[in-house]
């Protein structure tokens, strides 16, 4: 996580923008709810009047209210009111009107005088329904005993009765109905507008980020991992690299989107959602009790299901490798007649994955049954125990509406932040697989103060030399000493595991020594930049690898190679006759991995690229087993006519003696020690291991 | 938000549906009883929205007579509603879980019965079939391509069934709250269609960008790490970061107007679902006011619209996911539909005598036989020989000569284009391939063992053989010492990270398996330079060994194992140059002579 939040700290402004962005997006969604529920219950219920006091009422109106109003209050209504004759016009809740009788309108606004109005504007409303005479003395009486039990309904009463007052007035009750719905219409829709813009520009600065982020880090996981020396690099494989730099990248910047989008809103959402719904705390308690058969339905998948995926993950890990084994041992399997059993085996497995498969298939969905039942339940549940607090006015049914839809939004981001959870950890191996890149250090450095190589060749020696792999407890090279001079060639020869490779490896300082030195030219080689000591080194590798291009791309290497030291690079390697038989010559494409070149072109256009520069020192690697003998042979001759010429060094890793018999040193290596060193001759007459090599690959009348 | 793919399209859409239709057969009833049972389900479902709507109705018209000082709220039917809605509910999570039960145990047995039939199906095919294919395309027909038809194919088909039913319940009840609305309602929600099309046309570019960009860098990457000693040596870092910037910049580029378009999806379809809610607030609104429509239809509505438009969203999307299931059976189906091996004769040769002992010579014969891999590519011409039994032969050439050619025909693993090779004189066509392959014993150059104990790797090439048999084979093989230093001796396990076990060692140990299995003729590839000078000695001691008194065909590597044998096939590009004993090849000075002495000049 520290990881992610390092790359994001650049963007902190950004990040801050989109929950800024966030935040508002979340509050216009959640404000379309309240405004439907106002259309529903001001706008359809209470004609569109908001307020429980009237803007207008007829004098004769005015006079029946005032009979509830104790004789202290009635001039403080009053004074609210200005009392305009009939016959003139005025404006009242933006309609003009011209009055037919005399009447009150409103001309100040005064919070103890509407409180004061509401109960005796009930009773005129009452006396009206129930056609009792407000003149007769047991009015009161007879009024108060129908409204028993409405006492917390005054409101609502109230605004039916100003609907009627209005009429009474002349104002047309539909237009301000129609008025209302439709400003709050328009409202919504300018909200829902802002939201979208909101949304949209919150996408955009995300998306944004986040790819600009994938891309940083997948440029420093690339970076770091160039510049890791063959000691670094062994310790990941190359396809878990490949796999660090590409699809965990891609998983991490798909994490960083659901972090800056999804990660931000559901907690939002989910606390605004909730404080709205605490508006209602007494039918608030049933979501509790959805969430809680939620939880529960997920420990039950989470105690029986989930510990079953990994028993499924290695059956399929299982039911691939038989079927590889199936492939790879096909002629074997043929020959011997094991189909039978081999199929066997493969029913064995897939029977064994179809019932763990049903069985964690039937606990699986369970959820989704589970997650429909809650949501549609709690939707009902909520109307049920809603209507009891519509009855008693705690609520109105426009409210019961939206406290469904913020109800659904608390349960959905509930949801949303445990899926979170389940999977910001299977994000974090990806996160933690890119530190483990990041956070190596780098154990071949340039020195502080390089010294730089004289232009001409030099003596390289290795001095007392041990290499152990770090970590590893056996030296791979135990105390190896030998010189190269200029214009010599020296070939190593030994078993497989007997560090001939390895030897090969140090002198680029692939690999730094464990003890002892590598000197050329009389300096250490780590006292030297690395790239100095690459570019004397011409290299050819055991396998031969050749990239996406032309054949010219690949012998430049990122070089600059004239026409002429293309042309003689070709020429000794012998790969004339490959550029001759393409069509497009030199530029030739050459597929990824090389695959449209056999493998003995790929070691000859390999061996070109070594060669295709002058070096102080070649080394070829192996390199000539995929050669057939003949072309081995032109190509030694035409390479010792160059050595003749230039007096570099070679080094020759080989498998075939017949490749080095003519080497000025042959060193023999067994088990990482040198136990034999000098000339084909020699080391048959005075070298076990040689002979032994020698004798498995020659017969004794060819070797004489 | 689910990224939008580019669904592949399958080339025969209704065969490969047909070809389905067979796995789904034996579970019609079932399908059948599920399907019917979903519908009832989902009618039900469509059926709640409409009772609360009706109880929001009661509720609103309650309060008002409460107003009016009426008895209030109606408890007791609305009681009676709520209960019912809650039962509805119930009994349709009971029966969808239930419909769900069958539809993946479908889909689980149909997958189980598809890779079975795909293990069966390999060990029939001709080897020529996997010449073209690589090992991960077939493997991921098993897996990738069947757990696609397992995860899809029940679940699409119900949920397009759904969803149709859900479009035509849902249109259904709108209707029949109000037609107005309704219009209205299907004004929208082609809008937002209209609208993720669009999207959907503008980012595709993108997102094939971002493939393709993805495609390329992973290329580099793989190429540059692979080639990591090569761009350390040569100083290619910078080269190398130089093209990895401009790939990755484009990259950015893709990845983020992509992701940008379909994030933007969801805000404007959302915003038009927006328009479309307020629109039927209003003009639902302006209904109830006039009395044409009751409070609560305006709930059920707004309900049944947020309904509609799921349905229609996820028909677009299932069918690009049933597209490309459909491609994923095609790719399974044509490898089950690939044309099988020759059968066997009606009455095979028989092998053995009366007591059931093996009862061959190992003479073997090439009659003017005539090859190629691929039937306009011949690469062996005309090629007639006769090997007795006992004789050591020895195929040399060149690497890629198609020296393993020979002994794939020998054993029948391809088909000749021309004559005929006999085996005691019979057709090798005129016996069992059973019969024919137990006549022979092979030892590979790249070993193969399976996963198991060493043991039950020996015993592969005899299953009913005593532990004694075994022991005694390898210690014919020369492995038996070896075996005996494992900390788990002959039980120790054998798999892909198996360490402590080489190449050579495993080796020895097919050779063991070699021995047990006591053939009369042997086919050998010789182990190439890359085994340790020890276990190489040991390699070809126990190889000679093996060869006496059997028929032998060696792809040698060895000039002593050329120069001993009885006869020297030499090939050269697929094609059989020239056959003879060391003696006269060497006097012929052609083709060997050249390759022999190419050894040794310098």
């Amino acid at each position: 996580m520290k990881l992610i939040f390092r790359y994001m700290k650049p963007y902190l402004l950004i990040v801050l923008a989109v929950i800024a962005l966030t935040f508002v997006q979340v509050q216009t969604e959640l404000t379309l709810p309240d405004y439907m529920s106002g259309i529903v219950t001001n706008g359809i219920q209470y004609g569109g009047i908001t307020e429980s006091s009237p803007q207008a009422l007829t004098k004769k109106d005015m006079d029946e209210v005032l009979n509830f109003v104790s004789a202290g209050d009635r001039q403080t209504i009053l004074n609210m009111f200005e009392l305009i004759p009939a016959g003139s016009s005025a404006k009242v809740d933006d309609q003009t009107v011209t009055f037919k009788e005399d009447v009150y309108v409103r001309v100040n606004d005064d919070e103890k005088a509407d409180a004061l109005m509401e109960r005796p504007l009930v009773y005129a409303y009452m006396a009206k329904q129930q056609g009792i005479d407000i003149s007769s003395a047991d009015a009161e009486n007879k009024i108060s005993e129908s409204l028993k039990g409405l006492e917390e309904n005054y409101g609502s009463m109230a605004r039916i009765y100003i609907r009627q007052l209005y009429e009474d007035v002349g104002l047309s009750a539909e237009t301000i109905q129609n008025s209302y719905i439709l400003t709050t219409g328009l409202k919504m829709l300018g909200i829902a507008a802002i939201g979208v813009f909101v949304q949209i520009l919150g996408t955009y600065l995300a998306t944004k980020t986040s790819s600009k982020i994938a891309a940083t880090m997948r440029k420093d996981v690339f970076e770091k991992v160039e510049s890791f020396s063959s000691s670094e690099f062994s310790k990941f494989s190359t396809s878990s690299l490949i796999t660090r730099t590409g699809n965990d990248i891609t998983k991490i910047q798909q994490l960083i989107q659901m972090m800056m989008r999804m990660m931000l809103m559901s907690p939002i959402m989910g606390i605004t959602a909730v404080i709205k719904v605490m508006r209602y705390p007494n039918i608030s308690w049933l979501l509790i009790v959805a969430i809680g058969v939620i939880v529960c339905a997920m420990i039950v998948l989470a105690v029986f299901a989930v510990p079953k995926f990994e028993v499924i993950q290695k059956l399929t890990d299982r039911l691939n490798s038989i079927m590889r084994e199936f492939l790879d041992g096909m002629l074997v399997i043929r020959a011997f007649n094991s189909e039978k059993i081999e199929e066997e085996k493969f029913d064995d497995i897939n029977s064994t994955f179809r019932k763990v498969d049903r069985f964690v298939s039937n606990i699986m969905n369970i959820m989704g049954p589970v997650m429909t039942f809650v949501m549609n339940a709690l939707t009902v549940s909520i109307t049920w125990f809603a209507a009891k607090q519509i009855d008693i006015d705690a609520m109105t049914i426009g409210e019961m509406m939206a406290f469904t839809q913020y109800a659904m939004h608390v349960v959905m981001s509930f949801m949303f932040v445990t899926v979170t959870f389940f999977m910001i950890p299977r994000s974090m191996v990806s996160v933690k697989r890119i530190e483990e890149v990041l956070n190596t250090v780098n154990t071949i450095n340039d020195p502080k103060d390089p010294i730089a190589l004289p232009e001409e060749n030099g003596t390289l020696a290795f001095d007392h030399v041990t290499f152990r792999y770090p970590g590893a407890e056996e030296s791979v090279l135990e105390d190896i000493s030998f010189e190269a001079k200029p214009g010599e060639t020296v070939a190593f020869i030994g078993s497989t595991g007997s560090g001939k490779s390895t030897i090969i490896k140090l002198i680029p300082r692939l690999f730094d020594v464990t003890e002892g030195k590598i000197t050329y030219c009389g300096h250490d080689i780590r006292d030297v930049s690395q790239k100095q000591l690459h570019d004397k080194i011409g290299l050819a590798t055991q396998k031969a690898i050749l990239f996406t291009g032309d054949i010219r791309s690949n012998i430049e290497f990122g070089r600059d190679v004239s026409e002429e030291e293309m042309k003689e690079a070709i020429a000794i390697s012998q790969s004339e006759s490959i550029i001759k038989e393409k069509e497009e010559g030199l530029d030739a494409p050459i597929t990824q991995g090389g695959t449209n070149v056999s493998g003995g072109q790929k070691q000859r256009l390999s061996i070109a690229r070594a060669l295709a520069k002058r070096r102080n020192i070649y080394i070829f690697d192996d390199s000539f087993s995929a050669l057939d003998y003949a072309t081995d042979k032109r190509l030694r001759a035409a390479l010792n006519e160059l050595i003749e010429k230039t007096k570099a060094t070679v080094f020759i890793v080989a498998q075939r003696i017949s490749t080095i018999k003519n080497a000025d040193k042959i060193i023999v290596l067994n088990e990482g020690k040198i136990v034999g060193e000098g000339k084909h001759e020699d080391l048959l007459k005075n070298c076990e291991v040689y002979k032994q090599i020698a004798y498995s690959q020659l017969s004794k009348e060819e070797l004489a | 938000m689910p990224p939008m793919r580019i669904a592949e399209k399958p080339k025969d859409f209704k065969g490969t549906f047909r070809q389905l239709a067979s796995y789904i057969k034996p579970y019609y009833a079932r399908i059948i009883l599920s399907l019917v049972l979903m519908v009832t389900s989902t009618v039900m479902c469509i059926y709640g929205p409409r009772l609360i709507g009706n109880v929001t109705t009661l509720i609103a018209q309650g309060i008002l007579d409460k107003y009016a000082g009426g008895s209030g709220i109606d408890f007791e039917t609305i009681g009676k509603l709520i209960t019912t809605i809650l039962a509805i509910y119930g009994i349709s999570a009971l029966i969808d879980y239930f419909v769900n039960l069958l539809h993946v145990n479908i889909a689980i047995n149909i997958s189980y019965k598809l890779r079975d039939d795909i293990s069966k199906k390999i060990n029939r095919l001709p080897l020529k079939y996997f010449d073209s294919k690589t090992h991960g395309d077939v493997l991921s027909r098993v897996t990738n391509d069947v757990d696609n038809i397992s995860n899809n194919l029940t679940s699409t088909v119900s949920q397009v069934l759904n969803s149709m039913v859900n479009i035509v319940g849902v249109l259904f009840m709108m209707i029949s709250i109000s037609f107005k609305l309704t219009l209205v309602a299907l004004i929208v929600i082609p809008a937002s269609g209209l609208v993720a099309a669009f999207i959907v046309k503008k980012s595709q570019k993108h997102f094939k960008a971002h493939s393709k960009y993805l495609g390329e860098i992973n290329g580099h990457v793989e190429e540059m790490y692979s080639g990591h000693l090569l761009v350390k040596t040569y100083n290619y870092e910078e080269e190398s970061l130089r093209r990895f910037d401009e790939l990755n910049d484009e990259l950015y580029n893709a990845a983020f107007k992509s992701q940008f378009y379909s994030g933007v999806m969801h805000p404007l379809t959302g915003f038009l679902q927006n328009v479309g809610y307020v629109a039927v607030c209003l003009i639902g609104g302006f209904e109830v006011i006039q009395g044409r429509m009751l409070i609560g239809e305006i709930q059920s509505f707004t309900t049944y619209v947020r309904r509609l438009q799921q349905p229609i969203s996820s028909i677009a999307q299932l069918m690009n996911t049933i597209q490309t299931m459909i491609a994923a059976a095609e790719r399974v189906f044509t490898l089950l539909n690939e044309k099988e091996e020759e059968k066997d004769v009606k009455d095979p040769v028989k092998i053995t005598d009366e007591n059931g002992n093996i009862n061959i010579q190992g003479n073997v014969t090439f009659e003017n036989v005539r090859f190629g891999y691929d039937p306009d590519k011949i690469i062996i011409n005309d090629f007639s020989m006769y090997v007795a039994p006992g004789k050591d032969v020895a195929i040399v050439g060149p690497t890629g000569a198609g020296k393993t050619t020979l002994v794939k025909l020998l054993m029948r693993f391809y088909e000749l284009n021309g004559g005929a090779i006999y085996v005691d004189f019979k057709n090798i066509r005129d016996y069992s391939r059973k019969d024919l392959r137990s006549i022979f014993g092979m030892v590979l150059q790249d070993a193969w063992l399976f996963d198991g104990t060493i043991k039950e790797n020996i015993r592969f090439g005899k299953p009913d053989a005593t532990d004694e048999e075994i022991y005694e084979a390898c210690r014919l093989a020369h492995v038996d010492r070896f075996i005996k230093t494992l900390e788990n001796g002959y039980d120790t396990m054998i798999s892909e990270d198996t360490s402590g076990i080489s190449q050579g060692q495993k080796q020895l140990l097919t050779i063991a398996r070699a021995f047990l299995k006591d053939p009369k003729i042997l086919i050998l590839d010789e182990a190439t330079s890359s085994v340790d000078t020890r276990t190489e000695q040991l390699i070809q001691d126990s190889m000679e060994e093996l060869r006496k008194g059997r028929t032998a065909f060696t792809i040698a590597h060895r000039l002593s194992t050329i120069r001993n044998a009885d006869i020297i096939i030499v090939l050269d590009k697929g094609d059989v140059v020239e056959v003879g004993d060391h003696v006269s090849l060497m006097e012929k000075k052609g083709f060997y002579y050249n390759l022999y002495n190419s050894q040794f000049e310098n």
